[in-house]
């Protein structure tokens, strides 16, 4: 597992680095609002994305996916069964579905100028908000749910026991 | 009641205060060994912990700096809050066990300790007390500087302290601060962050009705203004642009399992079993309390841009104009009083853990055994360090520039960048090696201080905690891969597999 986390973690230094190779388009991030002295503006985003839109996905996907990989990896492998990967495999497949929606939403006002509102705020910015935020919320309920299944399970329980117990006779013996 | 708005603002801040100095002295009788002092005698309840793990990772700066970031560049920094459900994740199911395990079996009472027993390394554990120390009198001194500003501000617009200096508000707060960080050591940070950690979710549900009722047709009414003059801004990425908010999200997301005054609060409970209480806990309050951060500068700018509302002299002030002008009295009474609970819960847990490296990591990785009396000596590197780094603060503020820019290296993409693949990996991979540990922190350091140093820009406006945290993590796997692997000692090898 740490080599695929060593991989994607080569990739997203790559990316960065020919990212940065390909030059910094004008605004790229963001410029001074020209009223109000406080505030910065992104102005238009389809320029500013011009030539960079790969270099960011990469970089946007490959951030959402770390996050499960590195919770995974924090799972002894004993206990990483296939009732694991398959809850950690549905919560990271709908996060990423709406990690996705944000993107096509983003793309669409970019080319079309239009969009609607949902709870609030841009349709983009709905699914960030509600969609990217809330179902990251699902990690935790597989903590809770699967505490006993994968994180710390009897056996794992036992064998802490164990140790302690080693570790109070030799310092009894000591 | 807006005739009485300033007396109860100061009679919010005058009850807090005595919360913290009651919880002090109730903390003081329950302390006896250093082992309480510094990780409560790891006796404490999921709700306690919970509560303090979120209020201790939301500083002064969700408070005010987070609003201001909205105000000023729109959705980018949101993605800070969007990434704090992935990661607590992170944190707990790669660290909860472990550091508890490793507490309990190497009777480990600090993040140096872990370091130090995992890779065998009285080196590995020197260089992470050498981290802990820089870096919690730069963040010390941000948050005493921050609380005294606050202060000065509050008191100022009173008759009676009218023209208080910055100084006397330094001496007001730090005093508070102290009293109840030197009598009940961990246990009265704990206690008094269940307090604020409480106050901080209070604030962040009711402002956020506050914020939605400052606009005529609320969230969307504000939304739909925000579209209007640069639809960036109010677009997923904001006026920052894509890659500078990956690069928060990365950092925030993942950096904040090595954010040290957060991971070692989960060597305080009672049982590993309480982790699963702990974690939707500090989720909930942390998502509650950050609502704050969004709804107010979201607000603020667009009442501005509406004209309802006169341009701010500075992003930062987005929050304070607020409550001014928006907020019912008695509510900008309780989030002042939260403002300081965010300062001071992140406070005094950096205070915890600087006296710890200084009295217990600092003399084991040198002299190979802590000093006797560990208590006594906690109190007064606890009252020095304190004091040191509001000298820090105050000559930063009045004397020298470079001084904060050195500071403001210490921020969390340092802590992020030495500290998660050192424990965050390193207690999870047994390959991992203490060369490659070193080399890690060492390269954190030096990076993260040239980029302050010698101002180097980041291209795309990313920060440079998150590239440090790439090149330190690629590092750190990378010599472990090309050494050849040891053998670790028996009972951490037990630990890691469990």
């Amino acid at each position: 597992m740490m080599k695929w986390m060593f991989g994607i973690l080569i990739i997203m230094a790559i990316t960065t680095v020919v990212a940065v190779m390909g030059g910094t388009p004008e605004m790229a991030n963001g410029g001074p609002h020209p009223e109000y002295s406080g505030m910065s503006i992104g102005g238009d985003g389809n320029a500013r994305l011009d030539g960079l839109w790969i270099e960011g996905l990469i970089l946007y996907f490959a951030t959402f996916l770390m996050a499960p990989i590195f919770m995974a990896f924090g799972v002894a492998e004993h206990n990483r069964n296939k009732k694991f990967w398959t809850y950690m495999g549905a919560v990271t497949a709908l996060n990423m579905v709406f990690a996705f929606l944000l993107i096509y939403f983003y793309a669409d006002y970019l080319n079309t100028g239009e969009t609607f509102m949902l709870l609030g705020f841009p349709a983009p910015t709905a699914m960030m908000l509600y969609g990217c935020w809330g179902t990251a919320a699902l990690y935790t309920a597989i903590y809770i749910i699967g505490f006993n299944s994968f994180i710390f399970t009897p056996e794992d329980e036992k064998r802490f026991e164990e140790l302690i117990a080693a570790k109070e006779q030799n310092a009894g013996e000591a | 009641m807006d005739a009485f708005r300033e007396p109860i603002i100061l009679a919010c801040i005058g009850i807090y205060f005595v919360i913290c100095i009651l919880v002090g002295i109730w903390a003081m009788r329950k302390t006896h060994s250093a082992s309480d002092f510094f990780i409560a005698g790891k006796g404490l309840g999921p709700v306690v912990v919970g509560l303090a793990v979120f209020s201790s990772t939301l500083s002064g700066f969700g408070f005010v700096g987070g609003p201001g970031l909205v105000y000023n560049m729109g959705m980018t920094s949101v993605w800070m809050v969007i990434v704090s459900t992935l990661g607590y994740a992170i944190v707990f199911y790669m660290l909860a066990k472990r550091m508890r395990v490793m507490a309990e079996l190497r009777d480990s009472i600090s993040l140096p300790d872990i370091v130090a027993a995992r890779y065998s390394s009285k080196a590995a554990g020197g260089w992470m007390a050498v981290v802990v120390i820089l870096g919690v009198l730069g963040y010390l001194a941000t948050q005493i500087l921050a609380m005294s500003t606050v202060l000065q501000s509050i008191l100022g617009n009173t008759e009676m302290f009218a023209g208080i200096s910055l100084i006397t508000c330094a001496a007001i707060s730090v005093s508070v601060l102290i009293f109840y960080a030197v009598t009940g050591g961990i246990l009265a940070s704990v206690y008094t962050d269940l307090v604020q950690g409480l106050i901080m979710m209070v604030c962040g549900l009711l402002v956020v009705v506050a914020a939605s009722m400052a606009i005529d047709g609320g969230f969307t009414a504000a939304s739909s203004e925000l579209l209007k003059d640069d639809p960036e801004a109010i677009m997923p990425f904001g006026s920052g642009g894509m890659f500078a908010a990956i690069a928060w999200a990365f950092m925030f997301g993942v950096g904040i399992a090595g954010q040290p005054h957060l991971i070692t609060k989960l060597m305080m409970n009672r049982t590993v079993k309480d982790t699963k209480v702990i974690l939707p806990l500090s989720i909930a309050g942390y998502a509650v309390a950050a609502m704050l951060w969004i709804s107010v500068g979201l607000v603020m700018r667009a009442l501005v841009l509406q004209g309802s509302h006169e341009p701010l002299g500075l992003p930062d002030d987005a929050a304070p104009e607020f409550l001014t002008a928006y907020a019912n009295p008695l509510l900008a009474g309780v989030v002042f009083a939260g403002l300081f609970a965010a300062i001071m819960s992140t406070a005094d847990g950096f205070l915890n853990i600087g006296a710890a490296a200084i009295i217990h990591d600092l003399p084991k990785a040198i002299r190979g055994k802590p000093l006797k009396n560990e208590l006594w000596w906690a109190r007064i590197a606890t009252v020095l360090l304190c004091l040191l780094a509001t000298g820090f603060a105050l000559y930063a503020r009045y004397a020298s520039g470079e001084l904060v820019a050195l500071l403001g290296a210490f921020g969390w993409g340092t802590f992020a960048a030495a500290i998660f693949p050192v424990v965050a990996l390193g207690l999870n991979w047994k390959r991992a090696t203490a060369n490659a540990a070193i080399v890690a922190i060492i390269l954190s350091l030096v990076f993260n201080f040239s980029i302050k140093l010698f101002g180097i820009a980041m291209p795309f406006g990313m920060d440079g905690g998150f590239i440090s945290m790439l090149i330190s993590m690629i590092v750190f796997i990378g010599i472990s891969y090309l050494e050849k692997p040891k053998p670790l000692p028996k009972d951490i090898n037990a630990i890691l597999d469990i």
